[in-house]
């Protein structure tokens, strides 16, 4: 998968609202389609906010068997992306909760792949700007980390990160706002114009 | 539009190592987890980290946010998360504290129940949408209880929760309740609020409770509540759902358990009794763990919950 299209790839199957339906009838085929078309944007989102690849991948799947037991009280009128994400940051944000109270001072790490080849988007950061990208999210306080892990990471817009977060719209474009501003003094002017190539 | 920045983290999300053919396996396979056997999901969840640890093999680079080696605490190795909130599963056998140094009163008098009736319950005509009472809600007229539920003296609502940290918690669907009062353990204190017998909530083991509603500074871990309810109690897990669509784990303990740890704040055991050695429903927000016990069905206890649950 192509960097750029990251977000897009998983973006939910066109049949969703069947799969569904299927799924809140208990069948565990539809839901392993959900499941299929959400995982990337899931881990993507928990790997952010807790701060640890290996550990995202607990809280995935922890989030998606609770998903599926809790699926059949969606309401109706609710979308399943950000309804699934919400759940997603609600665990990672636990997890990071409770790992804080427990174990400060141990080793967290977020796992990037060094071998995709660039594409022709003209964003492409080195591995050396990527990790200093990641160290800088992981920086950011918790409130603006959510945003971000779920604007670029999970590839939810607006409406959607503030319905998985349970904040007001404005809250998401402020946040977004600070949090980039935030980014950019930490990270300086050189940082956009000469490590990404 | 989008700036430079915002493609730059786009294109990290691309870089992130989060594909994993196991995933859809390894949910699908906890999914046909008897849910009433924890063992069960227990064993699931162990199996998949086992072979995800496996699959991390190939990993080609890492990126560390804060790389400080510390030996892992103790209770890093007693449980991990069985998935939901603050519940957490059974691990490795571990040597438990004696009962808490808490006043001795708090744990050791609870009488045991006498014949528990079980009520077939309506449950209360509520919708998760109800909003939780305020905290000034009004109390009814003094009651003195037995004294084996070792409550000390009434204390109003806001002096609870000055006293504690904790918020009080008042459920809108069960009336002014009878009393505020604040417990230990731990030393910081637990708030529990009594409510009495209603038509839609039966007199509990003790004369003129209906229900306790507890909140209390720390977590469940269910194996650790399993060990200690004594015989002929039985644990399940089940979630809540908030007004705004959140969703909170929860347990649910149906029989008679007297006792349970629970993990404070300083991440130790305390051993906590329960006062009406009956059914129990336990779940946590924010860190507070919430405890309501009564003489009801599962439903009318998920009902009562939800009324506590924040918007």
């Amino acid at each position: 998968m192509t960097r750029s299209s990251a977000a897009a790839a998983d973006s939910g199957p066109t049949d969703e609202p069947a799969l569904v339906r299927r799924a809140q009838a208990g069948d565990r085929a539809a839901f392993g389609a959900i499941v299929r078309a959400h995982q990337a944007a899931a881990l993507r989102l928990a790997t952010i906010i807790c701060g640890d690849s290996t550990e995202a991948y607990d809280i995935v799947q922890d989030s998606f068997v609770k998903a599926f037991h809790a699926l059949p009280r969606m309401r109706s009128t609710e979308s399943l992306r950000p309804w699934m994400m919400r759940i997603v940051a609600n665990q990672s944000k636990n997890a990071r909760r409770s790992r804080a109270r427990r174990d400060a001072r141990v080793e967290r790490q977020i796992r990037m792949r060094v071998d995709d080849a660039p594409t022709t988007d003209d964003v492409v950061l080195t591995t050396v700007a990527a990790e200093q990208l990641v160290d800088a999210v992981g920086r950011l306080s918790a409130d603006d980390r959510h945003v971000i892990a779920c604007r670029y990471f999970a590839g939810l817009n607006e409406a959607e990160t503030a319905s998985a977060l349970g904040v007001a719209r404005g809250t998401v474009k402020s946040r977004t706002a600070r949090a980039l501003a935030r980014l950019r003094t930490e990270l300086g002017d050189e940082f956009e114009q000469g490590d990404a190539r | 539009m989008s700036t430079r920045l915002e493609g730059q983290l786009v294109d990290l999300a691309g870089r992130l190592d989060v594909a994993d053919e196991r995933l859809v396996d390894d949910i699908l396979s906890r999914l046909d987890a008897p849910v009433a056997s924890l063992r069960g999901l227990r064993a699931a969840r162990f199996e998949s980290r086992g072979r995800r640890r496996l699959a991390v093999v190939g990993i080609v680079a890492a990126a560390a946010l804060a790389v400080v080696f510390v030996l892992p605490s103790p209770r890093r190795t007693v449980a991990h998360w069985f998935g939901i909130g603050s519940v957490r599963i059974e691990g490795p056998p571990i040597t438990l504290p004696p009962p808490a140094s808490a006043p001795a009163s708090t744990g050791e008098s609870t009488p045991a129940p006498t014949s528990a009736p079980i009520s077939a319950q309506t449950s209360p005509q509520t919708s998760p949408q109800t909003s939780a009472p305020s905290t000034t809600a009004s109390i009814a007229p003094p009651v003195t209880f037995p004294s084996s539920l070792d409550l000390g003296d009434a204390v109003a609502s806001a002096e609870a929760t000055s006293r504690t940290g904790l918020p009080t918690p008042l459920a809108s669907t069960l009336g002014a309740p009878t009393g505020i009062y604040v417990v230990s353990p731990p030393e910081s204190g637990q708030i529990v609020v009594v409510y009495p017998p209603a038509a839609n909530l039966p007199v509990s083991p003790v004369a003129g409770v209906g229900a306790l509603l507890s909140t209390l500074p720390g977590t469940v871990e269910e194996g650790l509540f399993g060990k200690m309810l004594g015989e002929g109690t039985t644990v399940d897990t089940l979630t809540l759902t908030t007004a705004s669509g959140a969703v909170v784990d929860a347990i649910w303990v149906a029989g008679e358990p007297h006792e349970y740890f629970f993990i404070d704040r300083n991440d130790q055991p305390v051993r906590d009794t329960l006062r009406l050695a009956t059914h129990t429903l336990v779940w946590e927000v924010d860190g507070v763990t919430y405890r309501l016990e009564a003489d009801i069905s599962r439903a009318a206890a998920v009902d009562i919950a939800q009324s506590v649950l924040p918007g």
